[in-house]
């Protein structure tokens, strides 16, 4: 076909005008490391806020009595699940599930002598939930749930809780202070008990920081009166098998007949998709904005080329090139401009990517969050396709209409051009 | 049979509002094997004349019979394949491609040809060694003289194999004895080949190398002189 015996003499076009070429060649390197970059850091910025949330507060799947999610807000000890040791021991058997924690969230008065607030309390397995907050293969993040001050609830805590650090600020209490937790037992009556502040945690969550608590689940359990939790979360060896576990564990329930409700995190991180959808719409407005400076550039080089060229158009079509032949060798010229500025945008974008994500870019805390942390990029395969598909289809595309034009020249005229 | 019979050709330009007649109702007929001269001042109608026999621009009125067929028959398309396959071009200004070497603009006609590589290297070398540029091969046009370079582009015209060169002022961005050299070399590719060679010219000593030649005056042949 003749369409590929023109590849070298597009590459040399291409050579012919180095200063140009070099040029327009940047401009496309640089609008595809911006996009890599800007998509890196939105990558990085959406795993950062996953393992966060899911080291923090969701795991990766969430187990409660059928019927929590629709019911349980309002009357939260209607559906707790009773003998949980069974059911964490089967799931706990499963692939590629890392450990199963039990948990009961519960409203409760927390007061110092002089404050008294209400507060959300976690009741939490301590040695379990220290495994679930550690976050792994993540640059500059190791824990879902960072300990300020004092130290995290251990297995042999009793009567010790962690305040949230926006909590500890607004009742003025600290490491080692006695508190009175008061609360309702599952069966109605009052319940208080004499608690000691043993640290004070940062989540990614303000809200919960601002009104949490954290307490053993032996201590709750003898606070509230009942042996039944009310969640399972369950942590995987990896975010990305969540679906499938998920799966599994809704089978293993349905064969054993439990009376349970299966949620993954997506399900649970609201927040999260929400500004995920934003942050997506925000890529898709920067996307476009750099296909159209490559544009721009593009078919400026490719006017540029025509009308230098004007003379040679003509002599090609004069001995014996159909137009199409014309129209083909500068599409050549923009696809091979798209290609090499594509491929060298991906080398410094990922060269750039690799060092900003090794020395870290310090950020404010999130939306929502109450911690400063530092941002890396994170590069993936898609975004590489994306990056990459953007320059080659922005090029070619934006060269159609120049060698159109080229391919419509009067050879007559061509052939006078000065 | 003529190789090329031109009846009655008229080009109408419009030059702003104003039409300017470059050709006049002229009548040409070309035989096989000739080696023909097209005389006359600038602005004479030269350039439009062999670009309407090379099948590159249409006339107003009048017709061209190509070994007998009207080439205002056919299509773009069949017009850009029948310009390859059977006329050569020659240009003032040389008109070689830049990003290419002598033999690469010598074969690149043949890219549209169905040959293998090996075949359109072997013509193209064969026809860089007839304009006597063999060992130039890898140069490219900058690295060449102007003489040089239009015996590529004489080159490029013949390489694939046509029945007519047409060369518009071959020798005017040539010195004297270049051009003269020039022409020596078609003259002599015209009487080895049998190549028919129609190239147009005002300089006297070019014109006197033609065996054939016709002076155009305002676009109408004004006289025709045969060297027997």
């Amino acid at each position: 076909m003749t369409f590929w015996r023109f590849v070298p003499l597009a590459f040399r076009n291409i050579r012919r005008n180095r200063v140009r070429s070099s040029i327009t060649l940047a401009a496309i390197a640089v609008g595809a490391t911006a996009l890599l970059l800007a998509g890196g850091f939105f990558q990085d910025t959406f795993l950062r806020m996953r393992e966060g949330i899911i080291h923090s507060h969701l795991g990766h799947v969430q187990i409660f009595k059928k019927g929590y999610s629709q019911y349980g807000a309002a009357h939260p000890f209607d559906y707790l699940i009773q003998n949980p040791a069974a059911l964490v021991s089967r799931i706990e058997n499963l692939p590629n599930v890392e450990l199963v924690t039990q948990r009961i969230l519960f409203s409760a008065l927390l007061s110092t002598g002089e404050n008294t607030v209400a507060v959300t309390a976690q009741a939490i397995q301590p040695g379990r939930e220290a495994q679930l907050t550690v976050i792994r293969n993540l640059r500059h993040a190791d824990t879902g749930l960072a300990i300020l001050h004092g130290e995290n609830l251990s297995e042999e805590s009793s009567f010790e809780i962690l305040l949230g650090q926006g909590l500890a600020r607004s009742i003025d209490a600290k490491v080692g202070d006695e508190l009175v937790i008061l609360t309702n037992t599952i069966g109605g009556s009052l319940n208080a008990f004499d608690v000691t502040v043993k640290g004070i945690f940062a989540s990614p969550s303000k809200e919960f920081d601002d009104h949490g608590i954290r307490i053993p689940l032996e201590t709750a359990s003898k606070l509230l009166r009942t042996d039944a939790v009310q969640s399972l979360v369950v942590l995987l060896t990896e975010t990305d098998l969540t679906e499938t576990v998920r799966a599994s564990i809704e089978q293993l329930a349905s064969s054993e007949n439990w009376e349970v409700e299966v949620l993954a995190w997506p399900e649970l991180a609201d927040f999260y998709n929400r500004v995920v959808a934003l942050y997506q719409r925000q890529f898709a407005v920067l996307a476009l904005i750099i296909a159209l400076i490559v544009v721009l550039s593009i078919f400026n080089t490719m006017n540029m080329a025509i009308s230098e060229r004007t003379r040679e158009i003509g002599t090609i079509m004069a001995i014996g090139y159909r137009r199409r032949d014309v129209l083909s060798i500068f599409l050549l010229e923009g696809l091979f401009l798209g290609l090499l500025g594509g491929l060298l945008g991906l080398v410094f974008g990922q060269g750039l990517g690799f060092v900003l994500s090794v020395s870290g870019i310090p950020m404010p805390p999130p939306p929502g969050g109450s911690v400063e942390w530092k941002a890396g990029i994170e590069i993936t395969r898609q975004l590489l396709l994306q990056a990459f598909g953007m320059c080659v289809l922005a090029s070619t595309l934006s060269s159609i209409y120049p060698a159109w034009r080229a391919s419509r020249l009067v050879i007559a005229d061509a052939l006078r051009h000065t | 049979m003529p190789l090329i019979e031109a009846r009655s050709l008229s080009k109408i330009y419009m030059l702003g509002k104003t039409e300017v007649h470059a050709l006049n109702a002229v009548n040409l007929t070309v035989e096989k094997g000739e080696f023909m001269a097209i005389a006359g001042p600038s602005g004479s109608g030269k350039t439009t004349l062999l670009n309407i026999l090379g099948c590159i621009e249409k006339p107003t009125e009048g017709s061209v019979l190509f070994d007998g067929k009207n080439v205002a028959q056919l299509s773009g398309n069949q017009l850009a394949d029948f310009r390859l396959n059977h006329i050569g071009f020659i240009f003032q200004t040389f008109n070689l491609i830049p990003v290419l070497t002598a033999i690469e603009n010598v074969e690149f006609p043949l890219l549209k040809m169905p040959l293998s590589k090996r075949e359109r290297r072997t013509r193209a070398q064969e026809a860089l060694e007839s304009v006597g540029l063999g060992g130039l091969a890898h140069r490219k046009p900058d690295e060449l003289s102007g003489g040089q370079r239009q015996r590529v582009a004489i080159a490029r015209a013949l390489v694939g194999r046509p029945n007519i060169v047409l060369a518009d002022e071959p020798t005017a961005n040539l010195d004297h004895a270049t051009g003269l050299a020039v022409l020596e070399l078609m003259s002599d590719l015209n009487s080895r080949l049998g190549t028919v060679f129609v190239f147009s010219t005002h300089d006297p000593k070019v014109m006197s190398m033609a065996r054939r030649v016709i002076s155009l005056v305002d676009g109408k042949i004004v006289e025709e002189t045969t060297v027997p």
